[in-house]
């Protein structure tokens, strides 16, 4: 990530470029510094003194007042200068050279600041008079917190890092004191504020430094000075502080570009945060900026539905195109380094829930394919490590839970259809037994869309849509896909399972109870109201049994196939070291082939091979390809299923004339008796020329020509209780599905009391 | 039209004192500039000196405008023509 190219990015800023990489580096003579700090401060006294004197002079010759004031204010700004002096100084005194240990660990800052005193890092941060303004107005409560809060708590705060930053060289005494104080009140927002401001961005790099006990210097496999505190106690009050301060403050590229222990204004040496991480809740938006910085921008739209403080952050001057899904790969696979820091990002993105699936969507399909790639086991190191692949796993997990749909019902939406979309397009690669497991979540948060896909009576999106937006929007052959990767893992097969047997279990509660009492009246209808629940209860669960079949399947082929893979790799070898055994003869130099082949050298291969074939032999298949064949009689209820009941009501629709439908009274959810009669427009169906899915003639038109509340008008209607009462057709399909050699209905075999 | 004394002995006070602040000043930038050389190297510092220059140049500049002000006064009564917008000009 160094290698991005340091000196770019400071000249895009219209600031005069530096002699190159070399030229970034600050380097500090202390010896120097000092005398230089005490001469600026000394000509900012004697520019303010002069205009005093001047401004005295100019009044007794009727000169201008304004020359004066200006020339006070140059003196201000050297003021200013000298403080920024002092401060630099003070770092590099405790730093003794920080620079050289962690140039592998830094990230390039695109500084998003075209602010040129930003750059120049000359606000004085101790100085914080002006940061004082602006605290009132960032900090959430604070105007209302009231003078006194103010008065104790934020000055307080920076007097205990200004101590921090005045002790030089050997910190441990002050810097537990301040330690202490900090951890004090931690739950008080106007401290941690004070502190963490008056400490800045260089000033907790290094701090954090001390406290993690990284090496400085030019050796760095040298032990490091004791910080004289608990590291552990030390990092969990920093973490605890800083989460809180970061939810306060939007900490900009312009505060991270800061964020190192080199006096840098474009790197933010990132792994400095690991032990912050674990210890606190960062805020999202600083944690998608992290994510950005280590894992590249992604695929997709740059932010969607990005929270306000990201949008209102400042940005780059042109934002990036997203790169070729192939870059991405690169850029998720090129995180080798700092994996700890990688994992403990990851981990904290996945804990907050309103990020995890606007995140994850972004590199869902990078992952995928890096994953697949590591799982091949090439002998080089490509593909996502096993750390890295894991963390990425929990977070995929933690986006397709439950948490993330509530707190982003949207972002959540969107990523199970990238994944799902991803998922098939891998089209049973090789993935990781983790990553397959990461695929619960979603499949589990969103059952009862996929199993309403799956089993409607006509494909196609619907509106009002039932479920969130973009989940609607993955194709059904996206579900299949994702159930049988998942499965194929084997973790919670049996919980996913349950789920099937749950929907249809719940689906036919559902009707039945929106139909009570349809058989008190005078009876005689050709079927049940409420068989067309049943059946699609049965279509969701054979469609679970069909990925389930299609996942054995596939762990079946992959065994053979290594099976096969191996022994001939096997018989190649055994064969090339028979070659090269019978051309050997210890005895007779002249002659190889003589001895050799008495010795028996193919009866070896032979007894070698007998081997290998034994060791195989104990994996037998007969079982799982006998379960196989259960599952597979299961899941007759085929997708065919549905046409012919669509085709059935149809004509029933079109016969109305000669066979007119029977009105149904029945006993709704909400109580009431009403009366379907099967006409559209009388049940209430057809609203309007909006949900109008009938033609000029009176028949529904094709189901793909409609629109999608055209189409959910249709569905409605397709399942309304006249309708399927009145259908002729259904016991003859009712019966047909529960046909078969298992002679049992699917959801009975797979009912968790059947 | 006659200068009274009076006048003329003010702004020779106030030139005189200008003249000692613009020397103080520029000896407190010039050592500004002798401590800078070699204290810190880099991109910032480099930077930071140039401000430094632009700094001192303004100052200067200004001291510069409030000595022909007072030196104007002193030998006439045309001191209001160099109103504020005046270019700058070096002197000394």
């Amino acid at each position: 990530m160094a290698s991005l190219g340091a000196g770019v990015h400071l000249a895009a800023v219209a600031l005069p470029p530096g002699p190159g990489v070399g030229g970034d580096r600050v380097v500090f003579d202390p010896v120097r510094l000092r005398p230089l700090a005490a001469a600026v401060r000394a000509a900012g006294e004697a520019l303010h003194s002069g205009a005093r004197t001047v401004a005295h002079a100019l009044a007794q010759v009727g000169g201008p007042a304004g020359w004066a004031a200006r020339l006070a204010r140059l003196g201000d700004e050297l003021d200013a200068d000298a403080a920024m002096l002092r401060r630099r100084l003070a770092l590099a005194e405790g730093a003794d050279d920080a620079g050289r240990s962690l140039v592998a660990t830094a990230v390039v800052i695109l500084p998003a600041v075209h602010r040129a005193p930003a750059l120049l890092d000359v606000r004085p941060v101790l100085d914080t008079g002006a940061i004082a303004k602006g605290e009132t107005e960032v900090v959430p409560g604070t105007a209302r917190a009231g003078a006194a809060a103010l008065a104790a708590g934020r000055p307080a705060g920076r007097a205990t890092a200004r101590s921090l930053l005045s002790g030089s060289g050997a910190p441990s005494a002050s810097l537990q004191e301040a330690l202490d104080r900090l951890g004090a009140r931690a739950d008080d927002p106007d401290f941690i504020a004070g502190f963490y401001d008056a400490l800045g961005p260089a000033g907790l790099a290094q701090l954090l430094t001390i406290v993690s006990g990284r090496a400085r210097g030019p050796m760095v496999n040298r032990p490091a000075p004791p910080s004289g505190v608990d590291r552990r106690d030390a990092e969990g009050v920093l973490g605890r502080t800083f989460a809180a301060y970061t939810r306060g403050r939007s900490l900009d590229d312009s505060w991270l570009g800061r964020f190192n222990t080199r006096g840098r204004l474009d790197h933010a040496e990132t792994v400095l945060l690991t032990p912050l991480l674990a210890a606190g809740r960062v805020d999202g938006a600083l944690l998608d900026r992290l994510g950005r910085l280590a894992f590249g921008p992604g695929i997709g739209p740059p932010e969607p539905g990005a929270p306000p403080t990201a949008a209102a952050a400042p940005r780059g001057p042109t934002p990036a195109p997203a790169p070729a899904p192939g870059r991405v790969v690169g850029t998720v696979l090129s995180a080798t380094a700092d994996r700890g820091y990688r994992g403990a990002l990851l981990a904290a993105i996945a804990a907050e829930p309103a990020l995890a699936a606007r995140f994850a969507t972004r590199y869902v399909e990078a992952v995928l394919g890096g994953a697949a790639i590591a799982e091949l086991g090439l002998p080089v190191a490509v593909g996502l490590d096993d750390a890295t692949g894991r963390a990425w796993s929990g977070l995929i997990a933690a986006a397709g839970g439950l948490a993330a749909r509530r707190a982003d019902p949207l972002g959540s939406a969107d990523f199970v259809a990238r994944l799902a979309g991803a998922v098939n397009a891998a089209d049973g690669s090789a993935l990781p037994l983790h990553l397959r497991a990461a695929l619960v979540p979603a499949l589990r948060t969103y059952r009862e869309e996929m199993y309403d896909a799956v089993t409607a009576v006509v494909p196609g999106p619907v509106s009002p849509p039932t479920a969130a937006p973009a989940a609607r929007e993955v194709p059904v052959a996206g579900w299949p896909a994702l159930l049988r990767e998942c499965l194929r893992g084997g973790t919670l097969a049996g919980l996913l399972g349950l789920d099937a047997a749950a929907y249809a279990i719940g689906l036919d509660e559902r009707v039945a109870g929106r139909t009570r009492g349809w058989n008190t009246g005078a009876g005689g209808y050709p079927s049940s109201p409420r068989t067309l629940g049943y059946l699609r209860g049965a279509r969701a669960q054979a469609f679970f049994t069909g990925a389930l079949g299609d996942a054995a399947d596939a762990v079946l082929r992959e065994h053979a196939q290594a099976g096969s893979a191996h022994r001939r790799r096997q018989a190649v070898i055994l064969d090339l070291l028979g070659t090269v055994a019978t051309s050997i003869d210890p005895t007779d130099p002249t002659d190889p082939a003589a001895t050799f082949v008495h010795l028996g050298v193919g009866i070896t291969v032979d007894m070698v091979e007998a081997l290998v074939r034994e060791r195989y032999r104990d994996v037998s298949t007969a079982r799982p390809a006998w379960i196989l064949a259960r599952l597979r009689e299961a899941s007759r209820v085929g997708s065919q299923w549905a046409a012919t009941y669509e085709a059935s009501a149809r004509l029933l629709w079109a016969r109305r004339a000669g066979d007119p439908l029977r009105p149904i009274t029945v006993t709704g959810s909400d109580g009431r008796r009403r009366v379907y009669t099967g006409d559209p427009h009388a049940d209430g169906y057809i609203t309007g020329p909006a949900t109008d899915f009938l033609d000029a003639a009176g028949n529904p038109r094709p189901a793909a020509a409609m629109t999608p509340a055209q189409r959910g008008a249709y569905l409605a209607w397709l399942e309304s209780p006249a309708l399927v009462a009145n259908n002729d057709r259904l016991p003859i399909l009712a019966g047909a599905a529960a046909l078969g050699e298992a002679r049992i209905p699917p959801d009975e075999a797979l009912r968790p009391n059947g | 039209m006659t200068i009274p004394d009076e006048t003329r002995a003010t702004a020779a006070g106030a030139l005189a004192t200008v003249a000692r602040t613009r020397r103080e000043v520029t000896a407190a930038l010039d050592r500004v500039a002798a401590a800078g050389a070699g204290a810190w190297d880099g991109r910032a510092a480099q930077l930071w000196a140039g401000r430094m220059r632009h700094l001192a140049a303004e100052a200067t500049a200004l001291l510069d405008r409030c000595l022909l002000v007072c030196e104007q006064a002193r030998s006439g009564p045309s001191a209001a023509s160099t109103a504020p917008g005046a270019p700058p000009r070096a002197i000394g």
